[in-house]
């Protein structure tokens, strides 16, 4: 191996006084490339194209961040939108739920100068015959309400009550004010129920029915005197 | 020592191997951190910017069987603040900015919820102080105020969602309906009962916030929706529910009672009012008394002279007697020692077993009842369901106390014939009636009739529970016909009657045991029956504790009360009135006639 690079070494120097007297003879072949000689549009064209690219993709990733960013803000105007009306919604039904609980209804009924029916007659409805007339049993008394809360969250309600199981008859909650009131007791804390609902105790008026009373004791007293035996042993 | 910075190649060649040197530094971090590290360190970045807020579900709807709410669950927020942002709460007033702080925020807020700014300002205030990011402002109000609230834009106020148990009907049926407690699992009553399937599953929303807290519009969110409890539907009947509890609180008052409950059930065992007085509102738990069961199914108390129906049927199925057997009842009777007598002195009685019943004997009782061995009653009295659990597994439910009959006393032989000696829950003794209404068969007491599914309709909860034949239906039927004479003028309980319908019960006035005293003080007064008698639909059983004014005896202070219940359930059920008289046996005998037999 050494012996060759050694041979090659050895004939190099050879070369160049083969070759030279050659490249001197000929004309020269090569020389400086003018910029006049490169097509000049060739480059402007390719950095237009570049900047055209860029410039687009930059501009249509703006354009959809801008369409994201957008639509995000519709979205939550929407659901913003979607909410209040299903708290509003909530809002109503639980209303409409303690407006419809039954002793609201008799309290409204009873204001109203509505009475428990004493006598339904059923009737067929193939041949309109009479099956029979049934009479109410609770007509010793005036019909009271008596299950309102006693808690003192609602003093107005006991207010009431008291009213009503005393035979008095509640009349006149202001229908206007009512809802609102119950309302606004079912949608803020405790301390404003508290608030908003004895707001109302002035609300129900009440007039005594004296004679009533009276005709209870009556039925009392005329009931049959035989008694239920009980244990008495031991 | 030479440098060699003097030469400009020298120093050239040294700043472009230092340059490089540091290149290769930055080149080796930013493949670390793009490449190697990339995963990790964009999520490091995304968890500061990612908050996580729980959805809370809301516990599912309690029903009554016509579809009234009985309990709800509505959306409330709960106000926090940061009082060191708050305090730099600035507002335009008269067309300047000006900085009005915890005290202008705090009015702000209480003019929208309708609270005294003083006590929204309180914990602010205390807050500030010790310089504490987070406190309480007020809890529980509607979303539509939070609304109003985050529009002022107060700095450091903040809305948590949460969920707040709402009963419109509140009082007349709090015990049975129960309450959540603060940790939102059911403390009582069906809220505790069915806890499992109203509870519901809370979701959780996630979202890209900035350091300030804005949400970044264009980041990321998701949302794993909260999944929401599961409706309850009861087979209560929630317009007879309120009725009976009117008038539970009608009859505690007229009386001057301790307590009253009332108990109506339809011929398949489906309760459908069970009413408890005095009550409470579950609305507003702290102020609640401290018994907060529902007595029907917790209270226990001798049954008196209604658990003499067992005896009845008991002599009837075994045929060691029929409605017409002849008992001779002495003024006074004397048994293991004790002397008894009635409770009304009487000379010697001539009575048809259908009289002992209808005049509430004690004695013809022991004596027509001593025919049949304690331990037969024993087992009729466990097959009409007494001595046990109804099934429904409501919570605080008691199955009575019965002892074994080899461990009954010498007079307690005799006294659980008329039912005195043992206890039973309202809701027992009115299964002893429904089985015999319904012509003997015993069927499974049920409280809830569905259990809500996503696609809004309602699946039969699943029931192991068989119906118990107790008696044959001619027994049950000539029961049915001695128990119509109690309502007789010859009866003990006339005031039981309903206008226009056959009604068939029986009275109890029983020795009530006063757990306070530690002994026997007062009665227990009550009326269990069910009409019409020919065609029963409802079984009511009324039961007054300790009556001190007018009256002591069940006929007369719990057969009214019964008669206005069992009245309205008629009228609301739509039952036509009975076409036939009722045609009770004879309450007594011609001794005479008797001897010639």
């Amino acid at each position: 191996m050494s012996q060759q690079t050694a041979v090659r070494q050895r004939t190099r120097p050879a070369r160049p006084s083969t070759t030279h007297p050659k490249a001197q003879q000929a004309t020269p072949r090569l020389r400086v490339v003018q910029p006049a000689d490169t097509h000049a549009t060739e480059g402007v064209g390719f950095v237009v194209a570049c900047l055209l690219l860029l410039v687009s993709g930059l501009v249509v990733l703006l354009l959809l961040n801008t369409v994201r960013a957008q639509q995000s803000f519709t979205m939550d105007r929407l659901q913003a939108q979607s909410n209040t009306l299903s708290d509003t919604q909530q809002e109503l039904q639980s209303d409409l739920d303690n407006v419809s609980a039954p002793q609201q209804l008799a309290l409204k009924a009873q204001s109203l100068g509505l009475r428990p029916a004493s006598k339904i007659r059923y009737v067929r409805k193939s041949d309109g015959k009479v099956l029979g007339v049934a009479k109410d049993s609770s007509q010793a008394g005036p019909f009271t309400v008596g299950t309102l809360p006693t808690t003192p969250a609602s003093q107005a309600a006991g207010a009431a009550q008291a009213a009503a199981s005393a035979g008095l008859v509640a009349v006149k909650p202001k229908p206007a004010k009512k809802p609102s009131t119950d309302g606004a007791a079912h949608s803020t804390a405790k301390d404003s129920k508290a608030k908003s609902k004895s707001g109302t105790t002035s609300t129900p008026k009440t007039t005594s029915k004296p004679s009533a009373k009276g005709a209870s004791d009556k039925s009392r007293s005329s009931q049959n005197p035989k008694t239920n035996p009980k244990k008495t042993s031991r | 020592m030479q440098l060699g910075i003097g030469n400009p190649g020298r120093r050239g060649r040294v700043l472009f191997i230092v340059s490089l040197f540091i290149f290769t530094l930055f080149v080796a971090q930013l493949f670390r951190v793009q490449g190697i590290e990339s995963a990790s360190m964009s999520k490091q970045a995304l968890d500061s910017r990612l908050a996580h807020v729980t959805v809370p579900a809301l516990r599912g709807q309690i029903v009554s069987s016509g579809g009234v709410v009985l309990a709800d669950s509505v959306e409330r927020r709960t106000v926090t603040a940061d009082a060191t942002l708050t305090r730099d709460y600035t507002k335009l007033v008269n067309g300047k900015q000006e900085k009005v702080g915890l005290a202008g925020a705090a009015q702000d807020i209480a003019q929208i919820v309708g609270a005294k700014p003083a006590d929204l300002l309180a914990p602010l205030e205390a807050a500030s102080k010790i310089n504490s990011r987070f406190t309480y402002v007020i809890k529980d109000i509607a979303p539509a105020q939070w609304s109003k609230i985050a529009a002022l834009g107060i700095p450091g106020i903040f809305g948590v969602k949460t969920s707040q148990r709402e009963y419109p009907q509140g009082t007349s049926v709090a015990p049975l309906v129960g309450w959540v407690s603060a940790d939102g699992t059911g403390g009582g009553g069906i809220e505790q009962m069915e806890n499992t399937a109203l509870n519901g599953k809370p979701g959780v929303h996630t979202y890209e916030q900035a350091p300030d807290g804005t949400v970044i519009a264009s980041g990321d969110n998701s949302d794993t929706p909260a999944v929401n409890g599961k409706n309850i539907k009861l087979t209560i009947d929630n317009d007879l529910q309120w009725y009976a509890q009117n008038a539970m609180a009608a009859a505690v008052k007229k009386y001057k009672a301790v307590s009253a409950d009332a108990v109506v059930m339809d011929l398949q065992g489906n309760l459908k009012a069970v009413a408890s007085y005095p009550s409470f509102d579950n609305n507003d738990m702290a102020s609640a008394p401290n018994y907060l069961q529902s007595r029907p199914f917790a209270e226990v108390y001798a049954p008196g002279s209604t658990g003499k129906i067992v005896t009845m049927s008991a002599l009837l199925q075994q045929q060691k007697a029929t409605p017409l057997t002849h008992v001779v009842v002495p003024p006074t009777l004397t048994r293991a020692g004790t002397t008894f007598h009635d409770s009304e002195p009487h000379g010697t009685e001539n009575l048809t077993l259908a009289g002992v019943l209808g005049e509430s004997s004690n004695m013809g009782t022991m004596l027509a009842g001593s025919r049949i061995s304690p331990d037969t009653l024993y087992s009729y009295m466990r097959k009409f369901g007494l001595d046990r659990l109804s099934g429904v597994g409501f919570p605080g439910e008691s199955g009575g106390i019965l002892s074994q009959p080899s461990k009954w006393s010498g007079t307690q032989r005799y006294t659980v014939l008329y039912g005195q000696g043992y206890a039973v829950t309202a809701i027992q003794q009115a299964a002893v009636f429904q089985t015999i209404a319904n012509g003997g068969v015993r069927e499974p007491i049920k409280l809830v009739s569905g259990i809500g599914d996503a696609a809004g309709g309602w699946t039969t909860p699943t029931d192991s529970r068989k119906a118990v034949r107790v008696v044959s239906p001619a027994v049950a039927a000539k029961v049915t016909r001695m128990m119509e004479g109690v309502v007789t003028a010859k009866g003990t309980a006339p005031m039981a009657a309903v206008d226009g319908y056959n009604v068939a019960g029986k009275t109890g006035t029983a020795n009530r045991y006063d757990p306070q005293l530690g002994r026997y003080n007062g009665t227990t007064a009550s009326f269990i029956g069910f009409a019409p008698a020919n065609h029963p639909q409802y079984i009511v059983a009324i039961t007054v504790q300790d009556p001190t004014r007018g009256s002591i005896y069940g006929g007369n202070v719990a057969g009214p009360v019964f008669s206005q219940i069992m009245s309205y359930a008629l009228h609301e059920g739509h039952v036509p009135p009975s076409t036939t008289k009722p045609a009770p046996y004879p309450f007594t005998f011609d001794p005479s006639a008797s001897k010639k037999k």
